[in-house]
């Protein structure tokens, strides 16, 4: 392993101010603290630091979002044998090894295409901004294929995650700086600038394109169901129907993007993150609190209203809104971005709040648009900085009631 | 009896503890030394030159800022040599020891019948007022201000930091004296922090209470007791002193005499045998613990390993601090360990649960390597879980690095010094030199201030 850090050691002149590639410094920067911790000692300040930096935070984020990506695939293939062999198959009797090899063949390219293209960008921009290729890309390029349907078109990809770390964040300065979720951005504007593609009944399973779904199959998500037809669960689980429980719903096996439909996988994720210390807890169980409390709020309207009734769509009940959708992806792994959400512990519970309940809002009341939390969350990023405004403002009052100059 | 607990902070697991509660002598230093520069922005105006005689006691400098306030030799000899730095700035100025008898002599006090400006005399002319640091600006007390409150620190909650209430035992009438002065000097109350369950005599006099603290660090840092008990501010000065130097002052009015001894403790992961000393104020740090360390590489650090200044043999700051406690070295050859940031276990203490040591391991050789590279600030509640001030640290510290003097005003700025937002520095993932942006943000307030 000497040799490897002889090497490193050679290079460096070439790199560093007065070399032939000086301007590529940021690249070599990258591959040499990858290999090998930076070695710099403390010069001012506390003389002893903490054992965490930003690799090694946002490597924790891709760790919690490992069991989500890896079930995400085996379900990419199983709705794919589901759609194309058998619908009534069970997820035990799939072809787990085929299975886990298609949805490898549909989830690897859109994975590779985002980190080639967003990480081009990426390093482009640090060049320019002389300053070194930032970590959160680790995390930006695994949240941003896992929110995409299975059959979403390659130039697709790339071109919203172009849009996603362009405007996103480099023109707000870059990783740290910016004020929208750049995976969301990127899928905001794939889901605006190319609908058909990333909406409907058809795209959330593998294959419908090429025209090899048996009869009966559809793709159709809960989510979709339950505007359609309401609170209708007896229905939804008919094997002619959907086929779909509860518990499907919760361990996953349904159609959806690649990797947000397992909310268990979801929760292992957040377990990861809040025993880490790297997610915000308060975040996450802000947004569950807005989730449930608008959705009892609708629910209790439905019970009111005759017009509305136990079928309607405003009856469906917390546990069910917490496991279709993306709910919970979204509210772990989304929300949580500490540099765009709320950055004091007040404001992260009542930016949590508010996604969860917006989410609803938009879920149920706005027919347009089922996915409602990608807005939900977008729109309270841009709000973040106003709720943070105000508790600095609660804060600075006490500061000076203290002080006795008011 | 209520305790004020710190609800958030950190105990960092430092290895080194001193393994005994005895204190050593190491009186028999011949080089001491004054540090111009641990006073925040002091411009030095020299009162002797190189190869004068002094005294125990003879002004040697004073700050151009505030002129009344004298500093004074420590020890009697002969100064040797006035190091100086970039600018010219003085970086120290070394005395030759001869004794520490022979002594300027001061006047005795009887503070029942003297006035405020008998004792700001008696201070400001013994060299003993430096002690008294204040706040805003976390610079020595000025000579002409009127303080709001005075905070006695008799607890260090800084990592190995020496128990205090038993570096003064014995100095119970030193310490009843000191605080009678120090009472003189404020209209508001004098508070004497201690920790938790420790029993205080019954020395109180008027207006002078006892207050304990309890929690993680930094419970007991003059920060956080002056946060908790008369909060500093832009037009309301708070003092602060440590209580080694209350019982100094408290000698000084009862006999007239200068003290010539400080304790501190010598400790950290890189001592080989951690311990307290006696030892004297200004010493040389070569003397005093150059042979004290078990590694290649240490360093020297005036106070603890969360806020400490780097004692530097060669750039003529190798000398104890002022106002320490303790001196900690740590291991300063920083290695470069191969993909040091995905291994689950690397030997490191973090706040955070993302390296597991701290699982198995009770304390961590610390060295002085910084963990990770300089990144752009990203916001995981670092801060907020080691500040339990009511201060919005994130906000501060992103004021801070904006140079946004009036939002940093308002979100506290001026109540706040290094050792408050040290703990914030260390468990950042993002290493910026948030102490340093605190600095230059204090000293431009007081510029345009």
């Amino acid at each position: 392993m000497k040799i490897l850090r002889k090497t490193l050691d050679r290079f460096e002149p070439l790199f560093t101010k007065g070399g032939k590639l000086e301007k590529f410094y940021p690249a070599y920067e990258a591959a040499d603290t990858f290999l090998y911790t930076p070695g710099h000692r403390t010069t001012s300040g506390p003389a002893v630091r903490d054992g965490i930096d930003l690799k090694r935070m946002m490597i924790m984020v891709v760790i919690a979002l490992v069991p989500a990506t890896l079930f995400g695939m085996w379900n990419v293939g199983y709705q794919y044998q589901r759609a194309t062999v058998d619908w009534g198959l069970s997820p035990a009797d799939a072809n787990h090894v085929q299975a886990m090899i298609y949805g490898a063949i549909k989830f690897l390219p859109v994975y590779i295409v985002t980190i080639a293209v967003g990480g081009t960008i990426e390093a482009i921009f640090s060049i320019i901004r002389k300053h070194e290729i930032n970590e959160g890309f680790l995390v930006t390029s695994l949240l941003f294929p896992l929110t995409l349907p299975p059959d979403i078109p390659l130039w697709q990809v790339a071109l919203g995650i172009a849009f996603g770390v362009i405007v996103g964040k480099e023109i707000f300065g870059g990783t740290g700086m910016n004020i929208l979720n750049p995976a969301l951005t990127a899928r905001i504007f794939l889901y605006f600038a190319y609908p058909v593609d990333i909406s409907g009944d058809r795209v959330w399973v593998s294959g419908s394109t090429s025209g090899n779904w048996i009869d009966g199959a559809t793709g159709a998500t809960p989510l979709a169901y339950f505007y359609t037809n309401g609170n209708t669960l007896e229905g939804m689980a008919a094997a002619d129907s959907l086929g779909i429980t509860w518990f499907d719903a919760f361990i996953g096996w349904i159609p959806g993007s690649m990797g947000e439909t397992s909310t268990l996988m979801c929760l292992i994720g957040a377990a990861i993150l809040i025993f880490s210390k790297v997610g915000s807890w308060r975040i996450m169980a802000g947004c569950a609190a807005g989730m449930a409390a608008f959705v009892l709020l609708l629910n209790a309207i439905a019970a009111m209203n005759p017009n509305l009734g136990a079928d309607h769509y405003t009856a469906v009940s917390p546990a069910w809104h917490f496991v279709v959708g993306s709910f919970a992806f979204g509210s772990i792994f989304m929300a949580t971005d500490p540099v765009s959400a709320a950055q004091t512990n007040t404001g992260r519970w009542i930016y949590g709040f508010m996604i969860g309940a917006l989410t609803i809002l938009v879920r149920v009341l706005n027919p347009a648009y089922p996915a409602g939390i990608m807005l939900a969350i977008v729109f309270m990023n841009v709000f973040a900085p106003l709720i943070d405004h105000y508790v600095m403002k609660a804060n600075i009052r006490r500061r000076e009631v203290r002080l006795g100059l008011q | 009896m209520v305790t004020i607990k710190a609800r958030r902070g950190l105990d960092l697991p430092v290895h080194g503890e001193p393994t005994t509660e005895a204190v050593v002598d190491r009186l028999d230093v011949t080089r001491v030394a004054l540090l111009p520069q641990e006073c925040w922005g002091a411009k030095v105006r020299l009162l002797v030159a190189e190869g004068d005689t002094v005294q125990v006691g003879t002004p040697v400098f004073c700050d151009r800022r505030d002129e009344a306030v004298l500093f004074t030799s420590p020890a009697a000899g002969k100064v040797v040599a006035i190091h100086r730095g970039e600018r010219r700035a003085v970086l120290s100025i070394v005395v030759e020891v001869k004794d520490f008898k022979d002594a300027v002599s001061f006047e005795p006090l009887d503070l029942s019948k003297a006035s405020r400006d008998d004792v700001r005399g008696a201070l400001l002319g013994s060299g003993l007022w430096p002690t008294i640091r204040r706040r805003p600006f976390d610079r020595v007390a000025i000579s002409t201000d009127e303080p709001a409150g005075i905070i006695v620190q008799a607890y260090d909650s800084s990592p190995l930091a020496p128990d205090l209430a038993q570096l003064f035992e014995g100095r119970h009438a030193d310490i009843e004296v000191g605080l009678a002065a120090l009472k003189k000097l404020t209209d508001g109350s004098v508070h004497v922090c201690v920790r938790q369950g420790v029993k205080w005599g019954n020395l109180l006099a008027d207006g002078i209470h006892v207050d304990h603290f309890g929690g993680p660090h930094p419970s007991g840092t003059a920060g956080f007791s002056i946060h908790k008990l008369c909060p500093a501010g832009a037009n309301r000065a708070i003092w602060y002193v440590g209580i080694q130097d209350v019982a100094d002052i408290g000698r000084l009015m009862r006999d007239g005499t200068r003290p010539t001894e400080r304790t501190v403790a010598i400790t950290g992961p890189a001592a080989k045998d951690p311990k307290i000393v006696r030892t004297r104020p200004g010493a040389d740090l070569s003397q005093l613990c150059g042979d004290e360390s078990a590694v290649e590489v240490p360093r020297y650090v005036n106070g603890s390993a969360v806020w400490g200044r780097t004692a530097s043999f060669d750039g003529h700051t190798g000398f104890l601090g002022r106002w320490n406690t303790q001196v900690t070295i740590l291991d300063d050859g920083v290695k470069r360990d191969l993909l040091g940031w995905a291994l689950p276990v690397s030997g490191r203490f973090t706040q955070t649960n993302t390296v597991w040591d701290k699982f198995f391991r009770k304390r961590f050789k610390y060295d002085t390597d910084t963990n990770g590279s300089l990144r752009a600030i990203v916001p995981i509640g670092q801060y907020e879980s080691v500040m339990p001030m009511d201060v919005l640290a994130t906000q501060l510290i992103k004021a801070l690095a904006a140079g946004d003097l009036e939002a940093a005003e308002k979100l506290g700025v001026l109540e706040l010094a290094e050792e408050d937002l040290a703990l914030c520095q260390v468990v950042d993932p993002s290493k910026v030199p948030i102490t340093d942006w605190l600095r230059d943000m204090l000293t431009t307030i007081e510029k345009e201030g």
